[in-house]
């Protein structure tokens, strides 16, 4: 079945690979080679400093999924995403809404719940350890109690929950007044002839009509939340009580990569990762197509 | 059909300029450290040394022209680099060695070979150097690193908490049980305001590991084949730790977010831990002037009332001046270790209050690098007590790692503290098996 | 009218506190770089305005860490990978877009894996191909790894797709090629595209956290970022100077977000907007 491509075809392929060519020989360079590695040093047992690598097949695979380790965080990533995910995005819908129009002040609040996005992971990290401090922290003090906030293997995972929601917040909430803007205002109006108010409009006629972006910022937060570093690797120090509680895959692979220097367990955990993301990936693109209203 | 050719012009450039990349990395490379003969690239992990040593540094240059670049990491950061380093070929030309992680960059040849050049040298003979530290960057009679320095533990206390709780301060005469009475007595008193002391469970070179070994028990066999966190001795002494957790420290949470040192220096903790090269942070503290040292407690382990050998252990270590295999500039890595590790210099290493030396005897001066605070007692831990070399092996960062996390389990509910060593050891023996 | 006063006051009730709470990290920051260790880390009793308003801690910081260096590299690192990024990815972006080519669909299920793959992994790899190019603690090094965006080839494909087929079809008739075409009439087109990337590229490139640290390790080739996770891990007990460090690398970024909100918040609106 296969055709001849005619002149104009062939110009057009010409063009065209030379348009992408920097960007996929960048990817193929920068990443595709890396994943390949790392799935190649999933099947091996590793030597020290990359040398000697043995192919010892799926046996990195029956360790880690025999082990306790990768289920164990996996479940905390999942119970990471599980506070990030819902209350990011439902605060930032209703904060959306209540900024969708006009009224005095808009933009100082519009600026300063943006505000956390601009600030350095780290600066973040020292800030909120501080704050969640069990001896010397402002919160402590002003609740009166003596919580180890990050530290109690109860409630660390909540804690550091809250500062992804704090950080990502600001973000969700300028993606939905963005797609706010474009529901056109006719929807309303017909909407407040039929009687419906405040409410009632909120979730007969703003949800339906926001949910590609709604649905949009919940595919890729769950991406996002499954993939948290930053947050977890400068929070959470080696000896806290709450590590096991709270360590999610990403820095488990960096301590086996880095820390013990096992790069095969370590590229296994991330393989691992990588099938959960494209399988929840696939089943949000299901779940758009049944749910989703696009008009 | 200008602008055509402007608009190809430009896109052919930015692909060749990405294709060349490509091609370039694809190619050999040449490996090989970086830095060449006029200026040396140094790496180091304790960012309050380096203002002495770029000193000592600086007066090689003055000698050599060669210029010496002394860059900063923090711990974990460093070995991250200088594992990726040692895998892509581009370490540093000069770096520091640690007893952790010697035996694997040795046994892969990633360090220069010492040998030749320390036999032709007149200002370094092996013999000068503590035998523990010098023989740890040794393998099969080729020495890779010369020691840079050697440590000793010694005990911080608060005489403001000691006076406000009227109880009295620490001494040589001190045994562990006394401390305990000491720590306990304050953390009683104190009712949640202050306690008597803290370590975490990472604390191991400047804590608990000097109990264990006060206490008659050890680590690692001599051998490094087996664990002995499940040796009879070892365990009499972590339930004695369990006792110390117990009743006179704070929660382990608050140890764990604050570390010993701030605790100790808002005054929470009475006593602290603490190893020589962290002298300086609790000599630039706001309340220093309250700061007294005295050596370790020992364990009157046969009950004669004196300090015997190995009842007051203190456990050393000592970091090693190391060159990378390929460096470009063998000679003049070398040259500079030779100067860093010669007699005078480690002298002036002391003087500075840089660290203790490496090099044997040539500490003293250490003790008056601290104007106003009395230090001796680093000293006479060394001179009276015991000294015992920090344990480790092949992958002593692996096990290390894996009592840590098993110990915070211990340390929230000391109760599971036996059981917890014979986990423990079961993990480590598994571990060094495989080494 | 009544109750829709009650409800404006209503909702900025809410706003403000959602507003308080979104700030008070930021102010904690602040009030404590001005205390001193001891006032920070006293108990009881609690301070919580420091006793006087001295700028030691900040002086301190700046003297031991070279930040006008920090803010030089963070800045000019910033600026390349913008450049460069929205460069390839506008080019690919049209091909993806609006052309046809065999190998496409391959191509473009390339570029969305990329997107799913926790960036970790490609650091020890990178950190190779740079050391060997002997790049290391060198602006091309910090630059390498955003020279070409995954995301941004996404954002911008689907921009271009949004684009009506008129404007490119009179440039056909008019002989344009496709170079002519994609230069003087399609890329302008997507120009709020391309500075949604840009703004997204420089706030992504600012808080990029790992590659600069172990590719730049000399203090004075780090950007912003990497040396205050740096400052952590040194001063771990001193908080005033931490803090006092963490809002000075904020500041900048902070600021050029107030000057252009605007261009900052429609910037990442539409790039999520259109996807």
């Amino acid at each position: 079945m296969k055709r001849k491509m005619t002149k104009a075809e062939k110009t057009e392929a010409r063009w065209c690979w030379f348009f992408i060519a920097p960007t996929m020989i960048g990817l193929v360079v920068l990443n595709f080679y890396p994943i390949i590695n790392t799935v190649w040093q999933s099947f091996c047992e590793t030597g020290d400093f990359g040398r000697g690598n043995t192919f010892v097949g799926l046996k990195n695979y029956i360790d880690v999924l025999s082990g306790g380790e990768f289920w164990i965080s996996l479940w905390n990533t999942f119970k990471y995403a599980l506070i990030e995910v819902p209350f990011s995005v439902c605060i930032a819908l209703v904060l959306a809404v209540l900024l969708n129009r006009k009224m005095r002040g808009r933009s100082v609040y519009r600026t300063i719940y943006f505000l956390p996005m601009v600030a350095a992971p780290a600066a973040v990290a020292m800030v909120w350890k501080w704050l969640f401090n069990q001896q010397y922290g402002l919160l402590n003090h002003i609740f009166g109690t003596d919580t180890a906030w990050i530290s109690d293997p109860k409630i660390a995972w909540v804690s550091i929950g809250i500062i992804g929601v704090w950080s990502i917040l600001g973000y969700n909430m300028v993606l939905m007044i963005g797609g706010l803007q474009e529901i056109p205002r006719d929807y309303y109006e017909a909407a407040s002839i039929d009687g419906a108010t405040g409410i009632r409009q909120f979730f007969y006629v703003t949800i339906p009509l926001l949910s590609p972006t709604i649905f949009f910022i919940v595919q890729t937060r769950i991406i996002g939340a499954l993939q948290q570093f930053d947050l977890i690797y400068m929070v959470m120090d080696t000896s806290n009580p709450a590590l096991g509680k709270v360590e999610t895959v990403v820095p488990v692979f960096y301590r086996y990569a880095f820390t013990y220097g096992n790069k095969g367990c370590g590229a296994t955990f991330v393989i691992l990762l990588l099938l959960v993301i494209l399988a929840l990936t696939v089943l949000c693109q299901k779940a758009e197509k049944k749910w989703v209203f696009y008009n | 059909m200008k602008q055509r050719a402007v608009a190809t012009g430009l896109a052919i450039a930015a692909a060749l300029a990405m294709t060349a990349c490509g091609a370039e990395e694809a190619g050999t490379g040449s490996g090989g450290a970086s830095g060449s003969a006029d200026a040396l690239e140094v790496k180091i992990w304790d960012g309050a040394q380096v203002d002495g040593l770029q000193q000592i540094a600086d007066e090689w240059t003055a000698q050599s022209g060669i210029k010496v670049n002394i860059q900063t990491l923090g711990w974990d950061e460093y070995w991250t680099l200088l594992e990726a380093g040692a895998t892509g070929g581009d370490m540093p030309d000069v770096f520091w060695m640690h007893s952790n992680v010697a035996q694997k960059y040795m046994e892969n040849d990633m360090l220069l070979d010492l040998n030749s050049r320390i036999e032709a040298s007149d200002k370094i003979d092996m013999t000068n150097y503590y035998e523990g530290i010098a023989g740890m960057y040794r393998m099969n009679d080729v020495q890779y690193a010369v020691p840079k320095d050697h440590d000793t533990i010694a005990l911080c206390y608060n005489k403001a908490v000691f006076d406000q709780y009227n109880v009295a301060y620490p001494d040589e005469t001190w045994t562990w049980d006394d401390f305990y009475d000491a720590a306990k007595a304050i953390t009683d008193a104190g009712a949640g305001n202050a306690y008597g002391y803290a370590i975490d469970v990472g604390n191991n070179q400047d804590g608990w590991w000097n109990i264990v070994y006060d206490f008659g028990g050890y680590i690692i066999s001599e051998d490094k084949k087996t664990s002995g966190m499940d040796d009879p001795k070892t365990l009499e002494a972590m339930e004695f730790l369990g006792k110390l957790i117990k009743d006179t420290m704070p929660p382990q949470s608050v140890i764990s977010e604050n570390g010993c040192g701030t605790l100790f220096n808002s005054g929470v903790v009475a006593m602290t831990t603490q190893g020589s090269w962290n002298i300086n942070t609790f000599y630039t503290s706001d309340n220093s002037e309250n700061y007294g040292w005295a050596m370790l407690p020992y364990c009157d382990r046969n009950g004669n009332g004196a300090v015997d050998e190995g009842e007051r252990c203190s456990i050393y270590n000592g970091i090693g001046w190391a060159a990378a295999a390929n460096t470009d500039a063998p000679d003049a890595a070398w040259e500079l270790i030779e100067w860093f590790c010669s007699e005078e210099n480690q002298v002036k290493q002391a003087d500075l209050g840089v660290t203790m030396a490496g090099y044997l005897g040539a500490s003293d001066s250490y003790a008056s690098a601290f104007e106003g605070m009395n230090i001796d007692a680093f000293l006479d831990m060394e001179e009276q007590g015991t000294l015992i070399f920090r344990p480790c092996s092949k992958y002593t960062t692996n096990w290390e790692t894996m009592m840590g996390e098993n110990l915070v389990g211990a340390w929230n509910d000391t109760s599971t503290m036996e059981a917890t060593c014979r986990t423990i050891a079961e993990n480590m023996n598994a571990q060094l098996a495989q080494e | 009218m009544r109750k829709e006063k009650c409800n404006a006051v209503l909702i900025h009730v809410i706003l403000i506190l959602m507003a308080f709470v979104m700030i008070v990290p930021f102010l904690w920051m602040l009030l404590t770089a001005f205390k001193t260790i001891s006032e920070a880390t006293s108990v009881n009793p609690f301070v919580i305005l420091p006793s006087s308003w001295k700028f030691d801690s900040f002086k301190n910081v700046w003297k031991s860490y070279n930040f006008l260096v920090l803010y030089k590299n963070t800045l000019l690192m910033i600026f390349f990978r913008v450049v460069c990024a929205v460069l390839t990815a506008t080019m690919a972006g049209y091909a993806f877009g609006r052309m046809k080519f065999p190998g496409k669909n391959v191509a473009f299920a390339l570029v969305m894996i990329q997107m799913m793959v926790p960036g970790q992994i490609f650091i020890i790899p990178q950190y190779v191909m740079v050391s060997k190019l002997g790049m290391l603690n060198k602006m091309f090094a910090l630059v390498f790894p955003g020279m070409v965006t995954a995301f941004g080839t996404f954002l911008l494909k689907t921009s271009f797709q949004g684009l009506s087929k008129d404007m490119e079809e009179a440039a056909m008739v008019d002989g344009c090629n496709y170079g002519q075409r994609f230069l003087l009439i399609m890329a302008p087109l997507t120009r709020s595209a391309m500075i949604s990337l840009g703004i997204f590229t420089a706030v992504f490139a600012f808080k990029d956290l790992m590659w600069p640290m172990i590719v730049c390790s000399e203090s004075a080739k780090t950007t912003l970022s990497a040396a205050l996770a740096k400052m952590q891990g040194q001063f771990s007990s001193n908080y005033p100077e931490l803090m006092a460090a963490a809002l000075m690398a904020c500041l900048p970024m902070i600021v050029i977000y107030v000057i252009f909100q605007k261009q900052f918040v429609e910037g990442i609106a539409t790039s999520g907007g259109k996807l």
